[in-house]
């Protein structure tokens, strides 16, 4: 008996429809990081995004007790459009500034910038991170889409294609730039040098 | 690089979404081209680096949705 073989996402609805309260913590479970990564992503605030995230999970489960959901194994595409249209809301009504919280609530900014070569001597992992982290949110704003909805949301270059209304190449494209212009943020900062 | 593959192949590849017979192709490419699998590489180092930043979501967070499903789940049945 194959005991690792994953029930799909419609399944776990559908299980959770008929009663099974477990089945829905087995989908979020499935979901979270996915999900809340890419909207950490989107609005670059700890706390916003724990909000965000919040209020689109219950946003969905409120949709699927309705009975009206319709994408069976779709879920994380749907998800992500949910979270992302919640993001992009947040971002128009709090008119965020471009900085905010690391993992722990610290100014991402307090590393960027801070480049002396003295400094490279005892960084820690945590603000390695932070650096790479920053040099996302430096990408230009389509490529940085593609690269969060392909690398952390997990959606194929169709479905990103789909939701972005273009086309699968303009995607792949994208995020080929993306990851290239990462390499020369990369290349150029002295903690990436050696 | 060899023209046959562009780094739209190299991309599908990594994200295990290129057609099963071209995966064979390409593995074999990999194996020969020098150029290809620098820049398969190149690819890879930069796809590492953005797996460093994943985050999760807190935990109380994660236990006021599971009870919001479950709360929903009473008025459900």
């Amino acid at each position: 008996m194959d005991h690792t073989k994953i029930v799909s996402d419609g399944k776990l609805i559908q299980q959770y429809l008929n009663g099974n309260e477990s089945s829905f913590e087995t989908l979020m479970k499935r979901h979270k990081d996915r999900v809340f990564t890419s909207i950490y992503f989107m609005v670059n605030d700890r706390y916003l995004a724990e909000d965000i995230f919040q209020e689109s999970f219950v946003k969905a489960i409120r949709f699927i007790q309705s009975g009206k959901y319709k994408h069976e194994d779709k879920f994380g595409p749907w998800m992500t459009r949910i979270a992302k249209n919640k993001a992009i809301d947040a971002i128009r009504s709090r008119k965020l500034r471009p900085t905010v919280t690391d993992s722990e609530g610290t100014s991402i900014f307090d590393f960027i910038g801070y480049e002396d070569a003295k400094a490279e001597k005892g960084m820690i992992h945590k603000e390695k991170v932070n650096y790479v982290r920053s040099f996302v949110h430096k990408l230009p704003e389509k490529q940085k889409e593609v690269l969060i909805l392909r690398h952390y949301a997990d959606l194929s270059f169709k479905e990103i294609a789909a939701m972005t209304g273009s086309n699968i190449n303009t995607c792949i494209g994208r995020m080929h730039y993306a990851l290239a212009n990462l390499r020369k943020m990369m290349d150029k900062n002295i903690m990436y040098t050696k | 690089m060899d023209p046959k593959y562009t780094n739209k192949h190299l991309l599908l590849f990594i994200y295990d979404e290129l057609d099963a017979q071209e995966v064979a192709t390409l593995k074999e490419e990999l194996k020969s081209n020098i150029d290809l699998r620098l820049e398969y590489k190149e690819l890879v180092n930069s796809v590492k680096h953005l797996d460093q930043l994943w985050e999760c979501p807190n935990p109380t967070t994660v236990k006021i949705i599971d009870e919001k499903a479950h709360d929903g789940f009473s008025e459900m049945v």
